[in-house]
């Protein structure tokens, strides 16, 4: 039966911004790189927005643009593009856009795991097959990395700082080499021209591993920086906390302006460790707290509100979030965290009252 | 391009009567791609005369600037001879337009002068000009910090213009597509080579700012307004008065910055009148070394010059004909200075860098990479992304630690000749070498020699060093005293550097000799200070450097403040540095005529501070134990200068007294005790009524730390006092035990491991216990549970104390 691509819980960029991806190749006069399907300025109005042929195009990465010039400038090259940033620093977002600015394809994905194997980045066999007639064309699956070498097109690689190291080496000959070598069909599958490689990697979470010098050689590697300052997040927040509701359908009301700044301020004064005046010092919690929280943490409000209160977002759905977001499961976390509402939101006036008496309440 | 039409109808032709014909060429000071072009527009013009934008009464310098054997960058001062000095400077790199055009014109052997207006006159104006944005700027604070709502008009005028210009150029690089303007200059006008292409661009660029900007400036900052019509009428002159002199206009060129060539064209030349009724000062000036740090960070003039090393780099390698190698030679050369500090980075990383550097390139539509597309390509693929591991190397590269040179006899200043005569003068020629030396000075009189110069020769080099210390010379440095009894011996280390050369044409500007130059930099730091240790330590310094003008005035100013001043602290320092004058003042022979009363009179002062300054906290209350002790000093050091009685009373009342601090009073009882001034039976009293419960407990410990902060054999050699302590100690409540422990702590804390051991066998002996086993258990390690239970205390909560 065919899906209606309405009913698909969360479409790729490719097909979320056909039309304005439409609207930039039809209005690309210049010279497009080989297995480009527009040129380089055009990608880069794709990401941090413009206009084409009338239509906005809606800025995709928020920030510094000079970065995704940097990352188009990259793809140009034949070096493959390693995005490392904290979590939450729209790493795989711009990762996704770029692959669907560039290839209209940004599905060849290995997600980096503790679990992610050589034969993910290379190719497996189906062994039915193989054990029946022996190694054959037809016994072989190719993992997304080969399939995008043989299409001249992208492969993305999530989180490569999870795979373990020997995973992580099986790409260095691929990065250098440019083909991949099938010893049981006697025969090397060498890359098209077009073909590109977008890693990302994290830096503060635990349990990763350090890549190797070697690998890191191999990639240009752009740092994406958290939101410089509040108006930033502010506008990153409000823009994917509304495409998000409309993704999931959800019914409520998005939260009002006041209430996004509020969040945005309280998960930067925790990150920078000081209050946004830099007239106080906050004790920064354990954990992480990214922008992308602060996304998932609204929406979740917004969740609550439409399927358990009247459709408008209110203190207390928010104040549930923040709680959770920023208390983990440390009990440091916690103290630091009732430190704050007391010390710190307590005393940012009137406006912040509703807020703080729901976290007060709900932190007891 | 309205704009631009709307000039060229305005400024199209110029009048026959004001110089049709005359070549102007447009450039920006400091511009590689300006100083090719402007070689290219003479070589094609070749005129008879040279006009390049400078002070027309320096023209006298241009033979000197143009000699062979200079290595820029160099500098052009021009100093007010009356004192403030005001300057201006002309600083010259070898890829500056206007150099290269001097350079020309010596080859071919044609005419060249300046033709701005000359310095005597340049200097005020830019003189009133610092000081009214400087006004406007403070102004524009204070009614900012009184009334945000309502600045003054004049005010808002000036800072909305302010705002204007610097979006202007923000917003000039936005919608050319590049970070900074910085960037979008150097894509725009530096790498282009094609002939014609700079003085054209150039010139609309400019003209387009003029038009935006011109009317504005005038409401908002209508004195530089003013000063730059003023200097264009006056160029403008200048031209017309070549053409008179029977040059022909066509065979005229002249060079100027960009800015100005729109106004020269259109404006009318300043006639006689107004050009003598300018105000006009007294002026020298002398060429000096410069360097690539100071171009770097010259605002103004040198305005996007950040990168002289590499806009060195672009010049050479346009002169070879190999611009187009700029990326790889400059990535292969960072790629050695990573090399130097990393260990390594490979050849094939800088390929990598100026592949991405080219995209980068490509995606302006640019024709070669501009030093912003390097760095950010050399971070991605050379630095792992990580810019603080290139930072320094981009330093070295973008700046880079170039000083230029001139022949010998070329910049002379008097403060030169007078510092090359001070170090024939004081035998300290064989020093200027850029291997540092040490030199150590006796600064006793010398008995074996005939003259009294070589007798104080040593004293005489100390004076000449301190001035050049105190001026910022860094052609010594002092090494602080490793035996304090050698009150005659100075140790310092000399080394001459370009740096130095140019530290001393510089201070040219505070007086014509280092003696001068140095006394007037004391009078000026004497006008800023208001504090009487500060002062006192600048009538030191006045005596170091032997200013008796400076010592003087020092004086009187120490006079006037010390009986203003009411902080103990200070009139205690000061009183202290002029006792050190005082008491080296016959080796180095000051007149310590009038120090001498001055520092009686502060000594007196402090004293009778010590009681209304003694209630503080207790922070405050050991930086004045620490001034208390240097008192008590120069008590001992020189006791026919001090009125010690005052000073026992004082220190009586205070030991005495209950409501100061506590560690004072403990101090002053201290210091009592090593005079021998506290009857045995009276210290028996205050000992007993500190060391009971009625006082609050951090009190009694406090007022033993003061006792205990100097000389403890003399509380050691008094067994009452610890019998005291330790039935104070068992008298206490659990809760007030624990405080007075925490306090005591701190008090024994920098007791030696010797004192130690004595307190523990006068203890084991009212104790009546073995003496070494006492010791032996209280110098033992901790046990685990002991430790804890101080790690409580650590945590103990003073609450309100």
């Amino acid at each position: 039966m065919p899906q209606s691509s309405s009913d698909i819980l969360r479409l790729p960029a490719e097909k979320l911004y056909e039309e304005e991806i439409e609207a930039l190749k039809a209005d690309d006069p210049g010279e497009k790189p080989i297995g480009w399907q527009m040129t380089p300025k055009s990608a880069l109005k794709f990401i941090v927005g413009g206009k084409a042929k009338g239509m906005d195009i809606t800025p995709k990465y928020i920030g510094n643009n000079r970065l995704v010039e940097m990352a188009i400038a990259t793809l140009l090259t034949d070096r493959a593009l390693l995005l490392i940033g904290e979590p939450g620093t729209a790493k795989s977002w711009l990762s996704e856009n770029l692959s669907a600015a560039i290839w209209n394809n940004s599905s060849k994905v290995v997600q980096g795991t503790a679990g992610t194997s050589e034969e993910h980045i290379r190719y497996s066999w189906n062994y039915a097959l193989l054990l029946a007639e022996g190694p054959s064309d037809k016994a072989l699956i190719k993992s997304p990395v080969m399939s995008a070498m043989e299409q001249g097109s992208c492969a993305r690689i999530e989180e490569i700082s999870r795979c373990q190291s020997e995973v992580q080496d099986a790409l260095i000959s691929i990065l250098s080499e440019k083909t991949v070598s099938i010893p049981e069909l006697a025969r090397e599958v060498p890359a098209h021209r077009g073909f590109s490689i977008i890693a990302t990697a994290n830096t503060r979470d635990k349990g990763v591993n350090d890549m190797s010098a070697a690998l890191k050689r191999r990639f240009n590697v752009i740092i994406l920086p958290s939101p410089g300052d509040l108006k930033t997040e502010v506008a990153i927040v409000t823009k994917r906390v509304g495409e998000i509701s409309a993704n999931y359908q959800l019914k409520s009301k998005l939260p009002e302006a006041e209430a996004i700044e509020r969040v945005v301020t309280v998960f930067r004064e925790l990150r920078m460790g000081q209050t946004l005046d830099a007239k106080q010092k906050v004790k920064p919690p354990a954990n992480v707290v990214s922008t992308a929280e602060a996304i998932s943490l609204l929406t979740n409000a917004m969740a609550l509100a439409s399927s358990f209160g009247d459709g408008r977002v209110k203190e207390a759905d928010i104040a549930a979030g923040l709680s959770g977001a920023i208390v983990k499961d440390d009990e440091k976390d916690s103290a630091v965290w009732i430190e704050y509402l007391e010390n710190i939101m307590k005393k940012k006036g009137l406006s912040w009252q509703g807020l703080y008496k729901s976290c007060r309440d709900m932190a007891k | 391009m309205a704009g631009v039409v709307q000039v060229m109808q305005r400024y199209g032709k110029m009048n026959p009567a004001t110089g049709e014909g005359v070549r102007l060429f447009g450039v920006r000071h400091l511009s590689p791609a300006g100083a090719w072009h402007v070689e290219r527009f003479l070589e094609k013009e070749n005129p008879d005369l040279v006009l390049i934008e400078g002070p027309s009464d320096a023209s006298g310098l241009i033979p000197d600037m143009s000699r062979s054997n200079v290595t820029p960058p160099i500098a052009l001062l021009c100093y007010t001879t009356e004192l403030p000095a005001r300057s201006i400077m002309y600083p010259l790199a070898s890829y500056s337009p206007e150099y290269r055009a001097m350079l020309w014109a010596k080859k071919h052997g044609k005419g060249v002068r300046f033709f701005d207006l000359p310095s005597t006159v340049k200097t005020n104006l830019y003189y009133l000009e610092d000081e009214a944005e400087t006004r406007n700027r403070i102004e524009y604070e204070q009614e900012q910090a009184e009334d945000e709502a309502k600045l003054s008009e004049k005010i808002e005028k000036w800072a909305s213009y302010r705002r204007f210009e610097s979006k202007i150029y923000s917003e000039t690089a936005r919608i050319g597509g590049e970070e900074d303007y910085e960037s979008y200059w150097e894509r725009n006008f530096e790498h282009n080579l094609e002939e014609g292409a700079y003085q054209n661009a150039v010139k609309v660029h400019s003209e387009e700012l003029r038009l935006l900007t011109d009317e504005a400036q005038a409401e908002g900052q209508p004195i530089s307004s003013a000063i730059n019509e003023v200097r264009e009428a006056y160029m403008k002159r200048e031209v017309l008065s070549a053409i008179k002199e029977g040059f022909k206009p066509e065979k005229i060129v002249a060079v100027c910055g960009a800015h100005h060539v729109t106004g020269i064209i259109s404006c009318e030349p300043m006639t006689d009148g107004e050009f003598s009724s300018l105000p006009k000062a007294e002026v020298n000036m002398t060429l000096m070394p410069y360097s690539y740090y100071k171009l770097s960070s010259f605002s103004g003039y040198g305005a996007g010059n950040r990168a002289p090393e590499y806009f060195e780099l672009m010049w050479s390698l346009m002169q070879s004909g190999r611009l187009s190698a700029l990326p790889v030679e400059y990535l292969s050369r960072l790629s050695a200075a990573l090399r130097e500090k990393h260990g390594y980075s490979s050849t094939a990383t800088v390929i990598d860098a100026a592949r991405l550097a080219k995209s980068l390139q490509y995606m302006h539509d640019g024709l070669l990479p501009t030093l912003g597309d390097l760095h950010e390509s050399a971070v991605a693929v050379m630095a792992a992304g990580r810019l603080e591991a290139a930072a320094e190397a981009f330093a070295m590269l973008d700046v880079g630690t170039k000083i230029g040179s001139l022949p010998e006899g070329v910049s002379q200043t008097p403060i030169q000749d007078d510092m090359n005569r001070s170090l024939k003068r004081l035998k300290l020629e064989r020093y200027k070498t850029v291997v540092a030396q040490n030199l150590s000075l006796d600064l006793r009189e010398n008995r074996r020699v005939q003259s009294e110069a070589a007798a104080f020769l040593d004293l005489d080099r100390s004076v000449f060093l301190q001035r050049l210390s105190l001026l910022g010379i860094d052609f010594a440095k002092f090494l602080p005293k490793s035996q304090t009894s050698a009150t005659w011996a100075e140790n310092w280390i000399l080394k001459w550097t370009p740096e130095v050369e140019m530290q001393v044409v510089e201070s040219v500007l505070l007086g014509n000799s280092i003696e001068a130059a140095a006394g007037f930099k004391l009078k000026e730091m004497l006008e800023r200070s208001a504090d009487v240790a500060e002062v006192a330590a600048l009538t030191r310094k006045a005596c170091e450097c032997r200013l008796p003008d400076s010592t003087f005035n020092a004086i009187k100013k120490l006079q006037s403040l010390a009986s203003e001043s009411e902080s103990f602290t200070s009139v205690a320092g000061a009183a202290r540095e002029l006792s050190y004058l005082v008491q080296y003042g016959s080796i180095r022979k000051y007149d310590t005529g009038s120090i001498t009363p001055l520092m009686s009179q502060l000594f007196i002062k402090a004293a009778l501070l010590i009681m209304p300054c003694a209630s503080v906290n207790d922070e405050e209350a050991s930086k004045m134990a620490e001034q208390l002790q240097q008192l008590h000093y120069m008590t001992q050091e020189m006791p026919e200068h001090v009125n010690d009685e005052l000073w026992l009373k004082q220190l009586k009342d205070l030991a005495y007294a209950d409501d100061k601090n506590a560690i004072l009073c403990g101090f002053a009882l201290s210091l009592l005790l090593e005079r021998g001034q506290a009857e045995e039976n009276r210290v028996h009293i205050e000992l007993s009524r500190r060391m009971s419960p009625g006082n609050a407990p951090e009190a009694s410990a406090g007022w033993f730390e003061g006792l205990s902060k100097r000389n403890r054999a003399i509380l050691l050699s008094r067994i009452f006092i610890w019998e005291q302590l330790d039935n104070y100690m068992q008298s206490l409540d659990d809760d007030s035990f624990k405080r007075t422990v925490v306090c005591l702590r701190r008090a024994f804390s920098n007791f030696s491991p010797a004192e130690k051991v004595g307190i523990c066998e006068i203890l084991a002996d009212i104790w009546q216990v073995d003496a070494n086993s006492a010791s032996e258990l209280l110098t033992q390690a901790l046990s685990a549970e002991e430790d804890g239970s101080l790690g409580d205390l650590n945590d103990f909560d003073f609450g309100d104390f």
